[in-house]
């Protein structure tokens, strides 16, 4: 089990050891936290080394915390926005679409629903995250597939919890926009289908 | 449960999505919450395939596969442990011995602004100062009057000196003072007195200009000038009055104050360099050789103790003193380091 205070503090007295396995711990989850800013590879590795390099170099003067995720997560956000703001030509919130992918994983059991539904659901997902903005993918990324609370989101992305609640209810009003707009199109599929 | 209460029917599977309690059974179902949910669903059954579909919703944004970069995670955490390995020993080699240094002088000069603070406090009250043996020391004291300190001899004053107080020394040793006068003409008050407390005696004067030399025992008080009154410590009670060419001695064992033979001016003759040997015995000299310049004196020929001598000798230093004696008594002096053994000449 990954002691994360304990790790946290043995890393903050100079453990090197330590500091690999939070490393370790924290490299695909903050790689993948990432990739909603930016498609480019580089520079999100760039930021994760000026993150753990950082890290090492200010460890005498962190303080011991009570969520190790939610402080990498808050300092990773903020190397990384500074290195795309610092960057311009390199694709950040202005990503293209297309390039954007999510790896939708769909549940194992579907025994209400069709796996021709979990298609379209996949689809209208897709679609939808796409259609929002940056700031909404990201809080949509943090509750959704984080499972952060409301307060530990309004931390990192430096909003208050009011604004996050806000920001929240805006990317729910682009998927509920193009979500009802599939149901439209099922309901035409399924009308033509009964035509049939 | 009162959960239980919330009416659902009217759900729509975006309420779903972002129902908090909703979130965490499709994510983290136990026992309490599918129990809770299938309740639920049984209560309202036309929000089933609502309910379902936002199951579906969530699990699918909370299944997404990680994004994997195609360059390895070994590679960079070589990258970083390249870095702070140089970091480090660049923090090894130069930072932190310049910082212990910077903290060690720090406080080195904290140590030393706080002795420096003490000291200054504690000089606040009182000032002193010392001559060493064999060495004389002038003073001027805050109200302008003149103290020089013979060898081996301390004196102590308060620091500030305020005008409705009488001016206050303490001596040990020998000084000769030649005291400013400060009263107006006619309107002599007491605090225009200038006190010297020597051993067991009070010394009250105006402007005057004395001698006192406190050794052993004794303490000799001579008048060259001005007026001047010794009074007892301990009583208080008025010994004696000098007049201008007084010379007392007051013995501290037998609390006996006896004129001395000498004139008061011979007394002052050391502020000069010079000893007047009228009326010292040899004895007494080798007592000055003592008490003023730090010598251990043995005498070997008990019968020269009580002879006399007259006339002014250079004192610049004890060898002037000695080579006099020498020379008059026809005496050989063995010297080491301090200590003196002094016995007749067997071969003159």
């Amino acid at each position: 089990m990954f002691d994360e205070k304990n790790i946290w503090d043995t890393f903050r007295y100079g453990d090197e050891s330590s500091f690999k396995l939070i490393f370790e711990q924290f490299y695909t989850p903050l790689f993948n936290y990432g990739h909603k800013f930016t498609v480019d590879d580089h520079i999100i590795e760039d930021a994760l080394q000026d993150l753990f390099v950082k890290l090492w170099k200010n460890k005498d003067s962190i303080r011991e915390t009570s969520s190790v995720k939610n402080y990498l997560y808050k300092a990773f956000r903020r190397v990384l926005l500074r290195k795309l703001s610092y960057a311009p030509q390199v694709v950040g919130f202005s990503s293209p679409e297309d390039k954007l992918d999510f790896n939708f994983q769909l549940g194992h059991d579907h025994t209400l629903i069709s796996q021709e539904r979990l298609q379209q659901i996949r689809q209208s997902l897709s679609d939808a995250l796409k259609k929002m903005t940056p700031r909404q993918r990201e809080i949509i990324h943090l509750r959704y597939y984080e499972e952060m609370e409301y307060e530990e989101i309004a931390d990192i992305m430096q909003l208050s919890v009011s604004s996050t609640y806000k920001l929240l209810y805006r990317a729910i009003e682009t998927l509920r926009n193009n979500l009802s707009n599939t149901d439209f199109l099922l309901l035409l599929s399924l009308l033509s289908l009964k035509k049939v | 449960m009162e959960k239980q209460q919330k009416d659902y029917s009217q759900y729509t599977k975006i309420d779903f999505f972002t129902d908090d309690l909703f979130i965490s059974y499709v994510l983290h179902p136990d026992e309490e919450n599918m129990a809770y949910w299938e309740l639920i669903g049984k209560n309202f059954p036309g929000i089933v395939p609502e309910m379902e579909e936002a199951r579906h919703w969530i699990l699918a944004l909370n299944g997404q596969s990680a994004y994997r970069p195609s360059a390895g995670k070994p590679e960079l955490w070589q990258k970083i442990a390249a870095e702070i390995q140089a970091h480090d020993r660049r923090q090894l080699r130069y930072i932190r011995p310049i910082k212990r240094a910077a903290r060690w002088i720090g406080s080195a000069a904290a140590i030393f602004i706080l002795g420096w603070m003490l000291h200054e406090y504690s000089q606040q009250g009182e000032k002193e100062h010392y001559a060493g043996y064999g060495a004389q020391q002038e003073i001027v004291l805050p109200d302008e009057s003149v103290v020089t300190l013979n060898g081996n001899s301390t004196i102590r004053y308060a620091r500030t000196w305020k005008s409705d107080k009488p001016r206050e020394i303490w001596l040990q040793g020998e000084a000769y003072f030649t005291v400013k006068h400060v009263a107006l003409k006619n309107r002599l008050q007491q605090s225009d007195s200038f006190r010297v407390h020597v051993q067991d005696l009070d010394i009250t004067v105006l402007g005057t200009r004395f001698n006192v030399r406190n050794r052993r025992t004794t303490t000799e008080i001579s008048l060259v000038e001005g007026s001047l009154r010794i009074n007892q410590t301990a009583t208080g009670a008025l010994l004696k009055v000098l007049k201008p060419g007084d010379a007392f001695i007051y013995d501290s064992t037998s609390h006996e104050l006896k004129s001395l033979e000498r004139k008061a001016v011979a007394n002052k003759a050391w502020t000069n360099n010079e000893i007047d040997l009228d009326g010292y015995t040899l004895e007494d000299i080798l007592h000055i050789l003592e008490d003023t310049y730090g010598y251990e004196i043995t005498l070997q020929a008990p019968e020269l103790a009580q002879k006399r001598l007259s006339g002014t000798i250079p004192a610049h230093n004890a060898e002037d003193i000695l080579f006099v004696l020498k020379k008059v008594f026809n005496l050989r002096i063995n010297q080491k380091s301090n200590h003196l053994t002094i016995s007749p000449n067997q071969y003159p």
